[in-house]
């Protein structure tokens, strides 16, 4: 019997790849190359980490930031799916009100920023505000697009069952948008991230954005990076988890994506 | 009085500007029996839809009359089953849940409906699919289970709407065959609309004959092949041969005749 060679797995080239960028930058500042001050180098990167951890500091920001993004996301997934669900099933409150949102989708919504921060202050609600309004649209414009797209032959089908009008959005129209919100989550997480933080950056006191900015202030770029990478490594795992629980929700679809 | 009544229905479909109506059925008259397995038979897009539609409550007919043991229907009937062409099983949901939809759809009890569903199955020779997916199973399996789903529901009328053109002939003369003794068994009402007339005819007791659109009833045959039938046993019988090349003479002066108009 002829053995199939053992494949490599994709994260095993992850890991690979990620070894060998830390090491090549590790080694070019080490021998000078490039320099410390504006590039840092991975161990240097892995002390600040380490203080930022024991003095508490990253902490106290993060958490701020997390809840920001988390209840951005939450509001603005939320009424963005409920928008995109209302708009499917009205076609003709879709028609008057579909130009509007595309219009505001448009807009710059991070230039909105300084007047969130003026109406609802330097604390938490600007950010969750404005993290909210960056997934809105990404949810409203995705479940919009779920409803229309649902096989008309399903929904006759399960109405000569005798389901009812209810039943039917229950029981057809929401499991069949259900990809459509997983798509929008992954979306969704990114984006709530950076408005929060974005948010931070343009007027706060504490936060993941508020430590990127002031540590940028004064040139601290071995913070600045370890601020990036720690962003970075959050989103990575947030998103597998989104992965791993995508692939229970959606196991009728089997081996695809 | 029969159990399904049409008399002088006549269904027009209003156009976009500009155009006559289009009309689908006209002065369409047809009676079936309880117990009776009728089979409309007509060229693609003569209106045989229509008429299920119409008595499935999905179209209100345009004038005329459509009555379920007397009294006029208006909506759906809850006693009635509909099997469509396409595959209109759930994907998210396993079989046994698909089958078990039109319980749960009336409130029936977890344990009650599975239980109802799993005998459903295995008397459509699903057993061991229970908690696969749709996508999972082949043409005809899915078949199967569409039906399944339907007699969940103790339907006393059964509508079926070319359910298996889209399979081959092997698996089609199977799921013939346990349409055959699924109506044998029950006791059913069926409505059976294709256009294969060999189909027509090894299944029906009755099979009427429909004109190009605007539809309407050119012929009845009444089949008195015997019964139980089994598809094989009928095919090849000289009976059949014969009731078959009646038919086709007049579906051909049918045709001809059209030709001949302006």
């Amino acid at each position: 019997m002829r053995q199939e060679r053992r494949r490599i797995s994709p994260g095993v080239w992850t890991a690979l790849f990620l070894v060998a960028a830390l090491g090549l930058w590790e080694f070019t500042a080490a021998r000078g190359y490039i320099n410390e001050f504006f590039f840092s180098r991975p161990s240097m990167l892995w002390q600040e980490f380490l203080s930022m951890v024991s003095s508490g500091m990253l902490a106290r920001h993060l958490t701020v930031t997390c809840k920001e993004a988390a209840l951005g996301l939450l509001i603005g997934g939320g009424l963005g799916t409920l928008s995109g669900l209302g708009l499917g099933l009205a076609p003709r409150v879709s028609q008057a009100l579909t130009p509007l949102m595309t219009g505001l989708n448009g807009l710059p919504k991070l230039a909105l920023g300084p007047l969130f921060i003026l109406w609802f202050g330097l604390g938490i609600r600007s950010k969750i505000l404005i993290s909210a309004l960056m997934v809105f649209f990404v949810f409203a414009f995705n479940l919009y697009a779920g409803v229309r797209d649902v096989d008309k032959e399903l929904i006759g089908a399960v109405r000569l069952l005798g389901g009812s009008r209810g039943q039917i959005l229950r029981k057809v129209i929401w499991p069949a948008c259900l990809p459509w919100l997983m798509a929008s989550l992954h979306t969704g997480l990114g984006l709530s991230l950076s408005g929060a933080i974005v948010g931070e950056y343009l007027g706060s006191v504490r936060g993941m954005g508020w430590l990127l900015s002031a540590a940028g202030d004064v040139f601290n770029a071995q913070r600045v990076l370890c601020c990036v990478l720690i962003l970075l490594i959050i989103i990575v795992v947030l998103d597998g988890m989104l992965h791993l629980l995508e692939r229970h929700l959606l196991r009728w679809r089997g081996g695809e994506g | 009085m029969s159990l399904l009544e049409l008399e002088n229905v006549t269904v027009s479909f209003p156009q976009k500007r500009g155009r006559p109506p289009l009309v689908a059925l006209e002065n369409m008259a047809l009676f079936v029996e309880k117990g009776e397995l009728v089979v409309l038979v007509g060229p693609s897009g003569c209106g045989k839809t229509t008429v299920l539609n119409i008595l499935a409550g999905q179209i209100a007919p345009t004038v005329g009359q459509v009555r379920l043991a007397g009294e006029p229907i208006y909506g759906m009937l809850p006693s009635m089953g509909y099997i469509s062409q396409s595959d209109t099983l759930l994907p998210w949901r396993t079989v046994l849940d698909n089958v078990a939809l039109a319980m749960e759809l009336r409130g029936i009890p977890k344990d009650q409906r599975h239980e109802r569903a799993r005998a459903l199955m295995a008397k459509m020779g699903l057993e061991g699919f229970e908690e696969n997916y749709p996508r999972e199973l082949s043409g005809g399996m899915k078949k199967r289970a569409a039906i399944a789903r339907v007699l969940a529901m103790d339907p006393s009328i059964l509508m079926m709407d070319e359910p298996f053109a889209p399979l081959d002939a092997l698996t089609r003369q199977r799921l013939q065959d346990d349409i055959l003794s699924l109506w044998e068994s029950t006791g059913c009402t069926i409505l059976y609309v294709t256009h294969d007339l060999t189909e027509a005819i090894t299944l029906a007791d009755r099979v009427v004959l429909l004109s190009r659109r605007p539809g309407r009833v050119v012929g009845e045959y009444r089949i008195d092949l015997p019964r139980p039938r089994r598809v094989m046993d009928v095919k090849f019988s000289p009976q059949f041969v014969e009731i078959e090349k009646a038919i086709w003479h007049d579906l051909r002066t049918q045709l001809e005749e059209e030709r001949g108009k302006p």
